[in-house]
């Protein structure tokens, strides 16, 4: 189908992009790319054109469909029935060995899918056992990914593997802009007469790929420009030694792009500006604490193109080798109540976790890495990944795994009523399924004037925005409601996105009466909603306010209404916690109050640091776990 | 499965030229059917304002196109590049034989899963004969066609997904259990939502090439009106829908016409830097918002019967293309078509 993909060379801007993707491809050793950016920047477009200049690779589309035995390569049911032997069937790793691999939406990919990948792309080599194939085979790929960051953030496991990161903007000139829709219509139009207008350009930065391939051995890089890679690496403060590696590769497929014989100090900064704003670590003290507590609501500085690594409490994560954290084995609950039993699976040791309510301080540890607590459902809901011997009665066959399980006995069954596979129990198998146990974190944010001393809102801001962060982490839903003048405003909708969720918080205006019974009400609202979205959802409520409420909602006393609704909120069994905002001499205690109407966990932001604050959030959730069991 | 196939029991389809009212939906709806590279639409609007309605009304007036016969992707005859594997197999013997169907509206449940939507292994193929076969899924049938989601921003995240990837490339590549397939996959999105029950990813936003937001009638005489036809269609439906033949056939044949001579219409290099200049003026995301804005505002002019696109044209796009695209912030309502619109008539005097 490559005569409809848009020609390369026919895009309009985006050098960065199209540079790391040249850059990539001239050197495997760069180690893939990362692409990030909003929608409509031409980010697959690029990936896809791709194609039209590289001729010795294919592009392997691995769709965020897919299920692990297309992923790793297992039995083949029907060549091991026609032949009666085991026969194997290759996966998508395999097809990708010396190709490019290409994920749409690299965010969105299932974790266990991703650990796999992540796997192979580490070692080169993909082993399956399974299925009573044991094969091995070499499985190098230079990994391309595009991801929008408003759909969420990527682990840092996963971020790591990528050598180089760029991101994809709109162009903001308006005959540029033009331009773009002049050529899209064209191409629509006829795509073929388009590609032929295109061939002559894509064919020579085709050679002048190749040519680059063949001079890159002969690159030169002196003891200087080594040191030079190395310091810069240290002065982002990148872990490992990865990072001087990537720079330095990078630096010598630019030297042979442009047909330089030696990498100079030229190409070290331009490669560190592609290997670098996606690893640069900055420990958890120091700035960004400074920054919550100074209020500013700024993005951290080093927060520039690309760096979508979130900084704070970075301590929290395991840096390598994440497997190495858990403990190898985690006993098994002996019963199980109906709806708190969550299960925790840890796919990259093929490990299953079973927890009874709260979790383990270890077992946390590993969840809190950004995995998504996950629960089993009883109706056949989320994504196939993998499959299983069935215990008890089966709901949900995994038909392929039943029947790659049966194909291997059919030499010795019988065959009736004209069917060519006869499958005896012992075969079946049924699919395990992946789930998002949503839990829905409700920030209701008070925006109104006596909130709007400049300095504490700033720091309300940080401690949301840190609180934000850590809730990304552990890939839970969040959701924004601030309340100012007269009403509430929903800010967000429940995402996983936390830059969506920054960017509306630092928008966010203050001033005004303070109308707390409108922003909880909403808060109600939201969380029965969503409640009947998803029944198994865990809501939490986490209201910042200084508790002064003064705008009723439907009687003449505004704090009565605040609290009418704080009970009801109560009685829907949510649990929630209370970051009282109020400071200076005088206090009234307003929040103190509505936090026992709402027995909420209560915290001052005067007293605590934003790392007591997520304590306190963390507790609370492990608590709830608990009760609801 | 078309719609009106699976509409059971109420066979009879209200006519979509009987609709009072709702001008920009249905304009929307019919400027896809022009041009089906538009992107299909979103209609966003409080329950009873005719939503589904007009989409299944769609079914309709919906043009013949040619297939390839037997194929189960509806796979055109005339577009080998992106004929799916059978296809491209059996093109290589013989040619395809053709044939002329009409565009469906192809349903997809809420309740969906992702085999049904993606595709999967062919299970009685698998147990009879030992053989893998793909077993087209929803994204099969819609290619070609116009994928219809009611109350879309219920649909499930996973699922989104796939259609995200489907729509990405107009290509379904399924790798999934035990079958390895890919297959063409373009088609017209139209999604219908209620806002208060929440809202759409902003990936799926963006794929809608237009948006409306409908609410009920306001004047007293309309809502009669509304009443009437729905009351004398329930009555009698054969009846009422032989009234509105002659109205259903003029528009067939307008939609027809406009087809034709869209490959005609023209738009001029200052119509396409004033589309840049709204969009940056607007700070629309990404390049979709301009690119869906020319298309749509060249269909609107093959509609008006026009071969040349005008500033009319692309006001009427921008109001249907940029609302939904535009970055919101706090305590900010967005804007509203009107306001757009008031915004591109302040860029269009300042040339």
């Amino acid at each position: 189908m490559n005569d409809h993909v848009f020609p390369f060379t026919a895009i309009v801007g985006q050098e960065r992009v199209k540079t790391a993707l040249i850059l990539s491809v001239i050197n495997p050793r760069v180690g893939g790319v990362l692409i990030s950016g909003g929608n409509g920047t031409a980010k697959s477009t690029l990936v896809r054109g791709l194609a039209d200049i590289v001729d010795d690779m294919k592009i392997v589309n691995l769709p965020l469909n897919i299920t692990e035995d297309r992923l790793v390569g297992g039995l083949d049911f029907e060549g091991t029935i026609n032949h009666g032997r085991k026969c194997h069937e290759p996966g998508l790793l395999q097809r990708a060995h010396g190709n490019i691999l290409y994920i749409d939406e690299v965010n969105l990919l299932n974790p266990h899918i991703a650990d796999l990948v992540l796997d192979v792309a580490a070692s080169g080599i993909n082993i399956v056992e399974r299925e009573g194939v044991t094969l091995c085979h070499r499985s190098r790929f230079i990994l391309i990914a595009t991801m929008n960051p408003e759909e969420g953030h990527l682990r840092p496991q996963l971020l790591d593997r990528f050598g180089l990161s760029v991101t994809a903007y709109p162009e903001a000139e308006e005959a540029k802009r033009a331009e773009i829709i002049r050529r899209r219509l064209e191409f629509e139009r006829d795509p073929v007469a388009f590609r032929q207008k295109w061939l002559k350009e894509s064919r020579s930065t085709a050679q002048k790929i190749l040519r680059a391939r063949e001079t890159l051995r002969e690159v030169n890089t002196s003891g200087e420009i080594l040191a030079l890679a190395a310091a810069t690496a240290r002065g982002a403060r990148c872990a490992g030694h990865r990072a001087e590696i990537t720079i330095i590769e990078t630096a010598k497929a630019l030297a042979a792009f442009k047909g330089r014989g030696e990498v100079t100090t030229e190409e070290i900064e331009e490669a560190a500006g592609y290997v670098l704003p996606h690893r640069a670590r900055e420990p958890l003290s120091g700035r960004r604490k400074q920054e919550v507590e100074n209020g500013s609501d700024g993005p951290p500085e080093n927060a520039r193109e690309g760096n979508v690594v979130h900084l704070g409490y970075q301590d929290n994560l395991p840096q390598k080798e994440p497997e190495q954290d858990i403990p190898p084995f985690f006993p098994a609950g002996t019963q199980h109540g109906k709806a708190g039993q969550e299960k925790v699976e840890a796919p990259a040791l093929g490990l299953s976790l079973r927890i009874e309510g709260g979790y383990p301080r270890k077992a946390r540890r590993f969840t809190s890495s950004g995995r998504q607590e996950k629960s089993r459902a009883n109706v056949p809901q989320g994504r196939y990944v993998s499959f299983r011997i069935p215990r008890g009665k089966v709901n949900d066959l995994a038909l392929d795994a039943t029947l790659r399980a049966a194909a291997l006995f059919q030499k010795m069954r019988r065959r009736t009523d004209g069917l060519t596979i006869v499958i005896e129990p012992q075969d079946i198998r049924e699919k395990v399924r992946e789930q998002h146990t949503s839990t829905f974190v409700l920030f209701v944010v008070d925006a109104s004037g006596s909130m709007g001393a400049r300095r504490r809102m700033g720091a309300v801001k940080g401690t949301v925005i840190s609180m934000l962060r850590d809730m990304y982490l552990r890939r839970n839903q969040v959701g924004v409601i601030a309340f100012r003048r007269d009403s509430a405003i929903k800010l967000l909708e429940a995402t996983r996105s936390v830059e969506l969720a920054e960017r509306c918080l630092k928008d966010l205006p203050t001033g005004g009466r303070t109308p707390l019974a409108a922003g909880l009400r909403m808060a109600y609202v939201e969380m029965k909603l969503a409640r009947t979205r998803d029944p198994d959802i865990l809501p939490y409520l986490v209201l910042v306010s200084d508790g002064r409420a003064n705008v009723p909602l439907f009687s003449r006393d505004s704090l009565a209404d605040a609290l009418e609704i704080a009970s009801r909120i109560r009685a829907e069994g949510i649990r929630s916690l209370v970051l009282d905002t109020e400071e200076g001499a005088v206090r009234l205690g307003i929040a103190k109050t509505i936090a026992e109407v709402l027995d909420a966990r209560y915290v001052r932001l005067d007293e605590i640091s934003p790392r007591k604050v997520l304590v306190n959030v963390e507790s609370l959730m492990t608590s709830t776990k608990q009760s609801r069991k | 499965m078309s719609l009106s196939a699976s509409s059971g029991s109420n066979q009879y389809i209200y006519p979509f030229t009987a609709i009072v009212g709702q001008e920009m939906m249905k304009k929307a709806l019919i400027l896809n059917v022009i041009n089906p590279m538009i992107g299909g639409v979103l209609i966003r609007g409080e329950k009873g304002t005719a939503k589904s309605t007009a989409v299944r009304s769609l079914a309709e007036l919906l043009p013949e196109r040619d297939s390839v016969e037997g194929c189960d992707f509806n796979c055109d005859p005339d577009d080998p590049a992106r004929y799916c594997e059978y296809c491209l197999r059996l093109a290589a013997e013989k040619p395809l034989s053709r044939v002329k169907t009409k565009v469906q509206v192809i349903n997809l449940p809420l309740s969906a899963t992702e085999d049904r939507i993606a595709g999967t292994l062919d299970i009685e193929h698998a147990i009879k004969k030992g053989e893998k076969r793909f077993e087209p899924g929803i994204l099969a049938q819609a290619n070609r066609n116009i994928l219809y989601v009611d109350e879309v921003n219920l649909l499930d995240d996973h699922l989104v997904d796939i259609l995200l990837d489907a729509a990405a490339m107009g290509i379904n590549v399924v790798e999934r259990e035990g079958v390895s397939f890919m297959h063409p996959s373009r088609f017209v999105l139209v999604g219908t939502m209620n806002p208060e029950e929440g809202n759409l990813r902003p990936q799926l936003t963006d794929r809608f090439g237009l948006v409306v937001d409908v609410t009920g009638e306001d004047d007293i005489p309309s809502r009669i009106e509304i009443i009437r036809r729905r009351l004398a269609f329930e009555n009698d439906p054969e009846a009422f829908i032989t009234d509105f033949a002659q109205a259903q056939q003029e528009l067939t044949a307008r939609i027809e016409q406009a087809k034709d001579l869209l490959k005609e219409v023209h738009c001029a290099d200052d119509m396409l830097n004033l589309a840049a200049r709204i969009a940056i003026r607007l700070e629309v995301d990404g390049h979709r918002a301009d690119i869906t804005m020319i298309k749509t505002a060249m269909a609107h002019a093959a509609l008006e019967g026009r071969r040349e696109v005008t500033e009319d044209d692309l006001i009427t796009a921008a109001r249907l293309c940029l609302p939904h695209r535009m970055r919101r912030r706090p305590f900010d309502e967005g804007l509203n078509p009107d306001e757009i619109e008031k915004i591109i008539r302040e860029v269009m005097q300042k040339i």
